[in-house]
């Protein structure tokens, strides 16, 4: 085993990282604020890849073009659904609202799997089988492009927490959802506008990163799971702690994948979460 | 006054109960298959209530306890030709250590609510990815079952057999849920449910009671992978080990009415049947149909009744009956 291959797969998994780190925030950010735990995550990213691959056949448009459209009608689905669905169900209990994602992962698997059919399908864009030779490194496009984004969409998302009123406002909720409350804040509508933009990354990222991957209707099971692991590892509701655990998962996923096998790789991100599960329950940054 | 005891409630679910017992009878071999999925996903619905709902801590593993069971079970009878009689109680006391061990490792320290769903789910996608790779196992294959017929090695020729046996599953299993859901573990159980806190206050072993319900579940939905396992002749990852049988598990349970006594029984009485209807009418040309309208009547049902179909009977019931109190009290 080279030192090249080995320094290959280490830029792929941190690529990969950087995927999983922004999946995880978006879930991080509708958790924080409204205690949802959202088992339909992945989903809503499936359904933003199928949405792309329906706009190529019908229009012959561009992935990465149909990204920005697919963030909009995101954006304004993750709204209305919190309105009219989540925000009532929630109101019986966190439990409720996690049960009611469970109905839409069912929902959405197999409405994918009744319009589009069980086959594979791959969605040809401008970037695909296209590679970027960086000796000694080949990176494939699709990859570059949507980890460069994902690392950019993370930064943007810091940014907004951070330093705009909307940040402070998110982050006010979940400290003290009551006491921010009284200073003020409408509850719902910060909400509201934080799921709509948890959900709208999904159908911005989804789009873009479509080349990396084969479609199935229950390919969404797997990016909920890597966004669990991941926000879990990290330290529940606590940002950093995604960002940092994205990137150790995705790095350890494929070096294991490179030197053990498929499978092992597959399970390694499962391994860690035990991990840190036994020896640091609240997470590798979490607080007690 | 009418008299009011807290069985009051349980005389419809009994009458549907005689009508499940003499259905066989009257049943093409269709329907049977149909009735005995029926009862096997009400039992485990049971199974799972006892942690998932009376004692309120959302479990996603169940599919490492029904592989634990089926494996056990059939590696026991494939390899050393034990009767799965005794096999399953073997694979019953695997998952009760394996349950046991789960709700050690997420409750020994007060966690972020819902973390508990968090392990649970990604423990059962390990135990599914390691299933699939042991060849042992059988690998993504899975193994057969040998076919000896003999009701010794738990296999009968009729399926009105196993019939009976998963009736008998059901029974033990509902039994259980009423007893323990009235005696003192169940109000245990349910204060662990409803405050957390104020039950450890008040004096109540949290962690270990809800490693005991843990445990009591696990069992239960092991010996259901046993029959499950018998019935079908095979074991297989896709069947017994994934996350998508725990997704229909809680699902039927929520429609019903989680953390009922017989939310868990009316919730796949009602939808199964439904279930496979479609599927068989309309599987073949529109694939996955069933689980979209599962899908669809869930979140229906939890955005205006968040306590199931049991639950919302139980609140028009009350509403009846305050509105007949008050009539009463006015002609008087």
């Amino acid at each position: 085993m080279s030192g090249e291959v080995l320094l290959q797969a280490t830029v792929q998994g941190l690529q990969m990282g950087a995927i999983y780190a922004l999946i995880a925030l978006s879930m991080t950010l509708i958790f924080s604020v409204g205690g949802l735990l959202n088992f339909a995550h992945g989903d809503f990213m499936a359904l933003a890849m199928y949405g792309a691959m329906a706009l190529y056949q019908a229009f012959r448009m561009d992935a990465y073009a149909a990204a920005p459209l697919m963030f909009f009608l995101f954006l304004l689905l993750g709204f209305v659904l919190f309105r009219h669905l989540v925000q009532p169900v929630l109101a019986a209990g966190v439990l409720a609202g996690a049960q009611l994602t469970l109905g839409l992962v069912f929902i959405q698997e197999n409405l994918l799997l009744l319009l589009f059919g069980g086959d594979y399908i791959n969605v040809p864009t401008v970037l695909s089988n296209r590679n970027l030779g960086v000796p000694p490194l080949v990176m494939p496009w699709p990859l570059l492009v949507g980890s460069v984004l994902a690392a950019v969409l993370t930064a943007v998302l810091y940014v907004v927490l951070m330093r705009t009123d909307f940040g402070r406002q998110v982050r006010a909720i979940t400290q003290n959802r009551d006491a921010a409350a009284l200073m003020g804040i409408r509850v719902g509508r910060i909400q509201a506008l934080a799921f709509g933009i948890g959900i709208g990354l999904l159908g911005l990222t989804g789009p873009m990163i479509v080349a990396q991957f084969t479609l199935t209707p229950a390919m969404g099971l797997d990016f909920t799971l890597i966004a669990l692991i991941v926000m879990v590892t990290g330290g529940l509701g606590n940002f950093t702690g995604s960002m940092v655990a994205g990137v150790i998962i995705g790095v350890s996923e494929s070096l294991a994948s490179l030197l053990y096998g498929g499978t092992v790789g597959a399970m390694i991100p499962y391994a860690i979460l035990l991990l840190v599960l036994l020896f640091r329950p609240h997470g590798l940054m979490g607080e007690h | 006054m009418r008299d009011t005891s807290p069985l009051a409630p349980a005389v419809g679910p009994w009458l549907i109960f005689l009508a499940v017992v003499l259905a066989p009878l009257a049943m093409s071999s269709g329907w049977i298959n149909i009735a005995i999925l029926t009862l096997l996903f009400i039992y485990l619905c049971v199974a799972w209530n006892i942690v998932g709902g009376i004692a309120g801590q959302f479990c996603i593993g169940h599919s490492l306890f029904l592989a634990a069971g089926a494996y056990t079970s059939t590696l026991l009878s494939t390899q050393f030709g034990i009767t799965p009689w005794l096999g399953m109680f073997a694979g019953a006391a695997l998952a009760t250590v394996i349950g046991i061990f789960i709700a050690w490792l997420s409750f020994r320290y007060e966690l972020p609510p819902l973390s508990f769903a968090l392990v649970t789910i990604a423990l059962a996608m390990l135990g599914y990815l390691a299933i699939s790779s042991i060849d042992l196992l059988g690998a993504s294959r899975g193994l057969t079952l040998p076919v000896r017929g003999t009701p010794a090695m738990y296999q009968f020729r009729s399926d009105v057999t196993y019939y009976v046996v998963i009736l008998l599953h059901v029974v033990a299993a509902v039994a259980l849920s009423m007893w323990l859901y009235h005696t003192k573990i169940g109000l245990y159980l349910r204060a662990v449910r409803d405050n957390e806190r104020a039950a450890h206050a008040i004096g109540v072993p949290v962690l270990r009671y809800k490693m005991l319900a843990m445990g009591i579940s696990a069992a239960l939905t092991a010996l259901g992978g046993t029959f499950y396992a018998q019935y079908l002749q095979y074991v297989e990852p896709h069947t017994f080990a994934s996350i998508n049988i725990v997704i229909q598990i809680v699902l039927l349970t929520v429609v019903g009415g989680t953390g009922t006594v017989w939310g868990p029984v009316v919730g796949p009485m009602l939808l199964v049947p439904a279930g496979e209807w479609l599927r068989h009418s309309l599987g073949g040309s529109l694939p996955g149909v069933h689980l979209l309208v599962y899908g669809m009547l869930l979140v229906i049902v939890i955005r205006f009744a968040p306590d199931g179909l049991v639950g919302a009977l139980e609140r028009a019931r009350q509403a009846w009956r305050f509105r007949r109190g008050v009539k009463e009290v006015a002609t008087q």
